[in-house]
């Protein structure tokens, strides 16, 4: 099939009715507009929001949520899901921990977290893609295997103090703004070109739309899929050496309360479950949307107790605000 | 019109699949495995006692996985199971505390979850939202009262009665174990004896029909999650009887536990083919595994490991006997 | 497939299986494998149990702090008939059934670091309350008997994170002009209590003192203030971690309390032995919680392997 056909028949996928505004562009726009809200609305509550030091702090708590986020929406858009992020971003601390601890060396601490997170992608691309195995539960089987290996590894204590080099990633500045968050900024527009504006991008979106159809229409699926849970497990090691780098400690915990915020973030930033729809941009969104609720519940002395309610709203109200948009266009 | 091909070329897929076994194999070939294993390497695995330690600790999982079985029939999951257990456990527990039967509480405790469970069943059947979007919200929103209601410690001080309740003992057989096993009978009967349970197995494959024939197809399909909620009030029960305590946190993650032994146990999450028995072996591997690793004083790494090996490995072995199968 | 599962299998057998020891073994429950202090428990009971010619078979919940599990293994355990367990409960309240199980299988257990409603035949624990009420007192004489202070909690409901607030709290009604303007849990954990100080610092621009209830947190605390360019803000916690006592050393923390695991666990594992030998044993031991400040320093601290229990004896408990 020739480029042309294929993007054509991607069109009739989305049932493209030609409405003025891409459904994509409307739910982030929406997004934009909550979060304004939101931040006026806090911002009345209390003084202290809108400072510069609060809201580089908020960005930075979200830009780590993103970032494990990130290659796990490439994943969702292309009709799976990866619940091993978390698993890898401990197991990727902790070896790298080791590693510099070892060894002294920054470079290969950081080359470390990336090889453990790209290989345990690989390892749930292929177990997904090659041998055709349901994604939900082998990432899940997966999550345990990776945190069983991170226990072990570490024998129950944690490793702290890092170079200074190293910690740049997590707790550094550039031009004055944290490190973390131009990370985001430049993977949330990486991962944006790829997958809008490149082939593979377009296929991903077109497997997770119909998977039955993409795989008649030529893509390679299995190629794809491979690529996404890579992808996904490389984010997953990013992310480790910035959360090393911000709290300059490894534990075999560190992951585990990371995975369904994640999730979470994903699914408010417009990401479909069923796949086939999504930004990188709509998780960076959610992620903010996320942290902000919560912040705000810090400063206005709500009980942390109510958090994760705060956070089952905000999904189940982004959801309903979805269904409504939707639903006036049909 | 591709979505239209796509859709009935799965629908075509189903009657196929519909005739040949269902993927039983899993939890069958771990429990043939491991049992004879641990037999002969864990002293004292196959004493009645532990045995019977062993229904024991699956008796709550099964609680959970018995309606998680009809949900994912449904081609859904129920995400939040674990955390409206906590809920209801904790609200179960302040009613004790403040001098309420334990009947009373119970009831109390289910009516809690089947309310979670309508608002669970009404976004995923009414409002046709992800099931795992909106349970995931829910999870959230449960995990958040239940801290906040307990004021993040575990409700203690219940009394003489549940201790007496969670000690009470038939034919040698714990009383969780005996609900266990009713529970399953009853989940049986429902949903092979009645027509609600063949309207369940219709949703997930061949809702069309369902439909056509005029059935509320919405109603079935928010039914089962209202089933799920009102099971977890009931499981939270249990889980006080052998905790001892209301805690707020107590069964994070059991819903992935549940939903890992029904699809071990044969249900798919993609062709409402199930079996429902297979969701008790699929407890018991799991239950056999942990007790066997303890038995034997493996290191708790290992056991993490261990658990999401078994977990992969029966889903290999799955595939492998259905590609077999489909090649015959 | 099944060959390679069941060679694993196997080599997992032969890896965890102790070496047998004369007297037979002792089981140490801990509350989960994530927090370093436990291994520090853990580590100690190991230690005396292999002076004693014990053998340790260790558990802890796969998914940390989760108390099913933790019942679960005690069940599991008492199949394994050991000669005795040393147990830190991860609920304090309903371990009531499960040590009466093991009471009624004729297994002696000792209960150590947080206190349990159980028929134990001995606690070993320190006075959390104390520890609490002593480090206080050191920051409050710091900073002069005034100031804005804030206390992280560990995990609300713990016996060790309640008792220790307690005692800081009860102590800071004697300094009238210090005020106590934020108390937020972060259970134990340093990622949580770094964003917690975060917050905090934008809610509250001035904080003179920060009381945390672990090593743990408190280090994730300062690593927030330190990120911040904030100095000044004198910091107090317990536990005495390794981390911690490098702390104080390096003067980032003011002081902490020697909350020693490894000391808990050697004694614990040494009361079972006068247990099973018959002899008789104390009801209840505290053990005292030395301050460890900049100039006490260098007397904590050592790396797990150059540790040495001191026995019964050395704390002055007669036989």
């Amino acid at each position: 099939m020739t480029e042309t056909t294929q993007t054509s028949a991607f069109r009739t996928f989305r049932g493209d009715t030609g409405a003025p505004l891409d459904p994509e562009l409307r739910s982030i726009i929406a997004r934009f507009v909550v979060l304004a809200v939101l931040c006026a609305g806090v911002a009345l509550l209390n003084e202290n929001f809108l400072s510069v030091a609060n809201f580089t702090n908020v960005l930075r708590q979200a830009s780590l949520l993103f970032l494990i986020a990130a290659g796990a929406t490439l994943v969702i858009i292309a009709g799976a899901i990866d619940l091993s992020v978390g698993a890898i971003l401990t197991l990727s601390a902790c070896v790298a921990a080791g590693v510099i601890h070892a060894t002294g060396s920054s470079g290969l601490g950081i080359a470390t977290a990336l090889a453990i997170g790209v290989s345990a992608g690989l390892a749930n691309g292929i177990l997904v893609a090659g041998l055709r195995l349901p994604p939900f539960l082998v990432t899940y089987g997966m999550l345990w295997i990776l945190s069983g290996g991170a226990l072990y590894y570490m024998g129950g204590i944690p490793i702290t103090g890092f170079p200074r080099e190293f910690r740049f990633l997590g707790s550094g500045f550039l031009l004055g703004i944290p490190v973390p968050i131009l990370i985001m900024i430049a993977i949330a527009l990486a991962g944006s070109v790829v997958l809008h504006m490149t082939m593979v991008g377009q296929q991903i979106v077109m497997m997770g739309a119909n998977r039955a159809a993409a795989t008649l229409a030529g893509i390679p699926v299995r190629r794809n899929l491979i690529c996404v849970y890579v992808a996904s497990g490389a984010c997953a090691g990013l992310a480790a050496v910035v959360a090393l780098g911000r709290v300059n400690s490894a534990d075999p915990g560190m992951g585990d309360p990371l995975l369904l915020p994640s999730i979470a973030a994903i699914l408010v930033g417009g990401t479909s479950l069923f796949g086939g729809t999504g930004t990188l941009l709509g998780t960076a969104l959610g992620a903010l949307l996320l942290t902000i609720v919560l912040n705000a519940m810090n400063l206005l002395t709500i009980g942390s107790a109510w958090q994760p309610f705060a956070t089952g709203i905000v999904l189940v109200g982004a959801m309903l605000a979805d269904a409504f948009l939707n639903r006036r266009r049909s | 019109m591709i979505a239209e091909v796509a859709r009935t070329t799965r629908l075509r897929g189903n009657r196929a699949r519909n005739l040949l076994p269902s993927k039983t194999l899993g939890a069958s070939v771990v429990l043939i495995i491991l049992v004879p294993l641990f037999g002969v390497f864990a002293g004292g695995f196959l004493s009645p006692h532990n045995l019977v330690n062993i229904a024991l600790q699956s008796s709550i999982l099964l609680l959970i996985a018995l309606p998680m079985t009809l949900v994912i029939l449904t081609e859904g999951l129920d995400l939040s199971s674990g955390a409206l257990l906590s809920l209801c456990g904790v609200v179960l527990a302040l009613l004790l505390v403040a001098g309420y039967s334990i009947p009373l509480a119970t009831l109390a405790a289910m009516a809690v979850g089947l309310l979670f469970g309508i608002l669970n069943g009404f976004c995923v059947a009414n409002l046709g939202m992800p099931p795992f979007v909106v349970t995931l919200g829910t999870l959230g929103m449960a995990q958040g009262l239940a801290l906040a209601l307990a004021d993040g410690n575990a409700v203690s001080g219940l009394g003489p009665e549940i201790e007496a309740f969670s000690a009470f003992r038939f034919f040698g057989l714990p009383v969780l174990v005996l609900i266990a096993i009713a529970a399953y009978g009853i989940f049986h009967v429902v949903l092979y004896r009645t027509t609600f349970g063949r309207y369940v197995i219709a949703v997930g494959g061949n809702a069309e029909a369902l439909r056509l024939s005029g059935v509320s197809v919405r109603l079935v399909h928010g039914a089962v999650y209202a089933i799920s909620g009102a099971t977890a009030g009931f499981a939270a029960l249990c889980m006080i009887a052998r905790t001892n305590a209301g805690h707020p946190t107590i069964a994070l993650g059991m819903e992935f536990d549940a939903i890992a032994a029904v699809v071990l146990g044969g249900t798919s999450f993609e062709r409402g083919n199930g079996w429902l028995f297979g969701t008790v072996l699929g407890v018991l591997a799991i239950g056999v595994l942990r007790n066997g690793l303890n038995l034997i004083g493996v290191d708790t790494s290992l056991q993490l490991v261990a658990i999401g090996a078994l977990v992969i490995a029966v889903l290999l072995v799955e595939r492998l006997a259905s590609d077999r199968s489909a090649s015959a | 497939m099944k060959t390679a599962l069941v060679s694993v299998i196997l080599l997992v057998i032969s890896a965890s299986c102790a070496m047998a020891q004369d007297n037979g073994e002792i089981a140490v429950f801990t509350k989960n494998k994530v927090d370093p202090f436990f291994e520090e428990a853990r580590v100690g009971a190991d230690v005396a149990a292999k002076g004693l010619g014990y053998s340790t078979v260790q558990y802890a919940p796969t998914r940390p702090n989760n108390f099913q599990e933790q019942i679960a293994q005690v069940e599991d355990a008492i199949t394994r008939k050991p000669k005795g367990m040393v147990f830190v409960p991860v609920d304090t309240k309903g371990l009531k059934p499960s040590v009466d199980k093991v009471r009624e299988a004729g297994i002696p257990i000792v209960n150590f670091i947080d206190t349990g409603d159980g028929n134990f035949n001995s606690y070993v624990i320190y006075d959390d309350h104390r520890m609490g009420a002593d480090v206080t007192r050191i920051l409050a004489q710091k900073l002069g008997g005034k100031g804005k202070i804030v206390i992280i909690e560990g995990i609300k409901g713990s016996a060790t994170s309640d008792n220790r607030t307690a005692g800081a709290q009860e102590t800071l009604k004697s300094y009238p002009q210090i005020q106590v303007v934020a108390v937020q849990a972060a259970n134990y954990q340093r990622l949580q209590a770094l964003q917690v100080m975060e917050n905090l610092m934008q809610q509250f621009p001035e904080i003179d003192g920060v009381i945390a209830a672990s090593d743990n947190m408190a280090l994730g605390a300062i690593e927030a203030m330190e990120s911040a360019g904030h100095s000044g803000t004198q910091v107090v916690s317990m536990d005495g971690t390794i981390d911690g006592v490098q702390a104080v050393a390096a003067g980032r923390l003011l002081a902490s309390a020697e909350f020693s695991g490894f000391q808990m666990g050697c004694t614990a594992v040494e009361i079972i032995d006068r247990v099973t030998r018959g002899e008789a044993v104390p009801e209840r031991l505290e053990l005292k919680a030395e301050m460890i400040t900049k100039e006490t320093a260098d007397k904590f601290g050592q790396p797990l392997e150059k540790r040495t229990c001191k026995s019964l004896k050395d704390l002055g408990v007669a036989s």
